[in-house]
């Protein structure tokens, strides 16, 4: 049974197979050469039908025609024989087989002899006896080779029996009539040979064409490789095309893809490019190092602050630029164990503020094939000057504060202890309280104003300022405390001096900061002359003093915040060191300046220059 | 011209008084460059004392801004007046350096 089932699958496969697509053309082509040679045969079997009836017509009538040329000759033969006119029964008979085209006709006596014959020569009876023995036999009819023999009893009256012998060839003209289906006949068979040589040659063409038909019926499938849908060439011209469109399909495909691959590569390299722009845009300085510890990569904020070139660094050891072994030993450490961590070291490369300090941030860069780090450099100097700036300022600030707050506490609680018995001891504290309470404000107020200026919120109010009586004020209020310590205090002003378009407050702040020093840092019986010149654009303020003098290197440094003059005689005085520094700050706002020229012991020159112009900038 | 330099922290504010023209532009330059090689860049043009740049000096300074945006930095200009604003805008040069109203700001802007 399972073999019977495996057979059936197996014909139906194969039947399956004849009637796959690629099969019909040769299906039809079959069908058609057999419809053909249905055709050719039923006209052959009918030619054949027609030669055999037309065969037994030609008998038939051949037949008839020899009885009837028989009968009516026997009749003539036995009246002439009774009437023993030989010569015009031999004249009967030669022109009966010469008319109809006898084979042979002839008379013959029972005993064989030959009356009369339409050949003369066979005659062998040149007399009729008057008598014979014999009676005639009956008629006969004999077919041999195409040729009918007849034989006609003939009863002669008063001598005898005879027999008349009558042999006709029928006639072969069995295939008249016949041309047309002869000529159908050949046509259907020249036309049959030529389907069949057309089949031929379509069969060979065919195969080639049922092959790519096939291969593109795969091709829609499912993408495949193009080169599994070559057919083999030997399949003819349509063969060797369909692989030339197939090697252009996969040509195209290949630039396609090459050309996306292009395109991929180009993008890359053009989002490469644009990194690399970045990278080199950036203001902090950017190194990449690789595991033998080389530069990959060195953007040019990284070569400035390393102070050398990028083509110095590219492929350099990383060693020769960093000095700092915690950076090298960082950037080797982020090389070999990839983490997310990163390493910050702060370094002075001469241990100077002045070429800068550097931050050194080590970072991995995470890579399937490779470690790298990521070293980013920033310039951090002014950032630790400020810093450093902002912590002495504080300790400053509160050593100045604490002073006064100290004594303020002394003498308070010395008033205390005094005020029942010594009223005269109390009012000395009191008076000291006093004295410290304003110089706690007058620090409290620079300090205030200082950090306005640190903050950036140190605005100016300008308005019209007459400096004439601007100046007369800082005169009536240091008049006295020159009085006091014995100083000459002069002012040489111009006739007219002109207005000014700035902060009142501000100008009058900084010129009584730089009275106020050279008053307190002239000794008795000095002089402090304020000289006041006007230029075309500027207003120049010379304050002379014959005081203690600035050292030469201090003389930049007086403007910081908080600066005193390491001179014993400047720590006697009392001071933040905030004034100069307030006055220098002011007089910028307003666009101006203030410089210094000093001799040690002699005296001290602060140049005051204000511009004029109504709208300062 | 004159050139005065001073140092705020870190930072080193150059001031130009006078006009900045063909004469004194190569010599400033060269100062500028020497300061930013010494400095690594932390340095501010103080141009509030100038009248008036010409061509020379426009080139100068444009000179010196190039060199420090080769660092992705620029040149910090100070309280340039309306005149010299107007020069560099009219020569489309304003975008190559940072503006401050003041000498102040510029130095904060290390910070």
């Amino acid at each position: 049974m399972t073999s019977e089932i495996g057979g059936v699958k197996k014909l139906l496969a194969i039947c399956t197979g004849f009637l796959r697509r690629d099969n019909i053309s040769a299906i039809v082509t079959f069908l058609i050469s057999m419809v053909v040679a249905i055709c050719l045969v039923n006209t052959a079997v009918s030619i054949w039908r027609n030669i055999t009836f037309q065969k037994d017509l030609e008998k038939k009538t051949s037949i008839h025609n020899v009885r009837a040329v028989g009968s009516a000759l026997a009749k003539a033969t036995e009246s002439l024989l009774a009437a023993n006119e030989l010569s015009m029964l031999r004249l009967a008979v030669a022109e009966a087989g010469t008319q109809h085209q006898l084979k042979c006709c002839r008379v013959v006596l029972p005993d064989g002899g030959i009356v009369a014959d339409a050949d003369p020569s066979c005659i062998t009876v040149k007399k009729l006896p008057e008598s014979w023995a014999g009676n005639s036999k009956a008629c006969t009819e004999t077919f041999a080779s195409n040729t009918v023999m007849c034989s006609f009893p003939l009863q002669v009256p008063g001598r005898g029996g005879a027999l008349l012998e009558i042999a006709a060839a029928v006639d072969s003209q069995a295939w008249v009539g016949l041309e047309p289906q002869a000529a159908q006949m050949s046509i259907a068979c020249l036309g049959l040979a030529v389907l069949w040589l057309l089949h031929r040659h379509a069969r060979f063409r065919l195969r080639g064409i049922g092959a790519i038909h096939q291969a593109l019926l795969e091709a829609s499938d499912a993408e495949v490789d193009v080169t599994t849908l070559e057919v083999d060439p030997k399949l003819g011209q349509e063969a060797v095309i369909w692989n030339k469109l197939l090697g252009e399909k996969q040509g195209i495909q290949i630039r396609a893809a090459i050309d996306q691959v292009r395109e991929s590569i180009q993008k890359k390299s053009e989002d490469d490019r644009g990194l690399a722009a970045a990278c080199d845009a950036l203001p902090h300085g950017l190194i990449l190092v690789g595991e033998n510890m080389r530069i990959h990569y060195a953007n040019p904020a990284a070569a400035v602050l390393l102070q050398a070139r990028c083509s110095e660094l590219t492929n350099a050891d990383v060693s020769q630029f960093i000095t700092d072994k915690r950076v090298v030993e960082a950037a080797h450490g982020a090389s070999d164990y990839p983490t997310y961590g990163r390493t910050i070291v702060e370094t002075e490369p001469d241990g100077s503020t002045t070429s800068g300090v550097l931050r050194f941030i080590v970072r991995p860069v995470r890579r399937e094939d490779s470690g790298m780090a990521m070293i980013i450099i920033e310039d951090i100097t002014q950032k630790k000057v400020a810093e450093a700036a902002r912590k002495s300022f504080l300790g400053q600030a509160a050593h100045e504060l604490r002073t006064p707050l100290s004594n303020i506490r002394l003498y308070v609680e010395s008033a205390m202890e005094d005020c029942k018995h010594d009223p005269l001891a109390t009012g000395r504290s009191l008076n000291i309280i006093n004295e410290e309470s304003r110089r706690l404000e007058r620090v409290v107020s620079q300090i205030l104003s200082v950090s306005e200026i640190e903050a950036g919120s140190f605005q100016l109010k300008r308005d019209d300022v007459r400096l004439d009586a601007l100046l007369q004020a800082v005169e009536a209020d240091y008049g006295p405390q020159a009085r006091d310590k014995q100083i000459t205090l002069k002012f040489n002003l111009p006739p007219k001096l002109p207005i000014l378009h700035a902060d009142r407050d501000k100008i009058s702040l900084a010129l009584h900061n730089l009275v106020g020093n050279a008053l307190k840092y002239t000794p008795q019986k000095g002089h402090v002359t304020v000289n006041i010149a006007v230029d075309t654009d500027q207003i120049r303020i010379e304050v002379i003093d014959t005081g203690i003098g600035i050292a030469l290197e201090d003389r930049d440094k007086i403007f910081e915040n908080f600066y005193r003059a390491r001179d014993e005689r400047v720590a006697k005085v009392t001071g933040s060191g905030l004034g100069l520094s307030i006055a220098r700050e002011v007089i910028e706002l307003h666009g101006g300046d203030i410089t210094v020229e000093s001799e040690l012991d002699k005296g001290s020159t602060f140049i005051l220059t204000l511009p004029i112009t109504e709208e300062a900038p | 011209m004159t050139v005065q330099m001073r140092e705020y922290g870190a930072v080193t504010v150059v001031k130009l008084d006078g006009p900045l023209t063909d004469t004194d532009a190569d010599k400033l330059k060269a100062e500028l460059l020497e300061i930013i090689g010494r400095t690594l860049g932390r340095v501010a043009l103080d141009l509030s004392a100038v009248s008036y740049v010409d061509s020379k000096g426009l080139e100068a300074l444009v000179d010196v801004t190039h060199q420090l945006h080769q660092s992705g930095k620029a040149l910090k200009l100070c309280a340039a007046n309306e005149t010299l604003r107007q020069v560099l805008a009219l020569t489309d040069l304003s975008t190559q350096f940072e503006h401050f109203e003041d000498a102040n700001s510029a130095i904060r802007s290390f910070l």
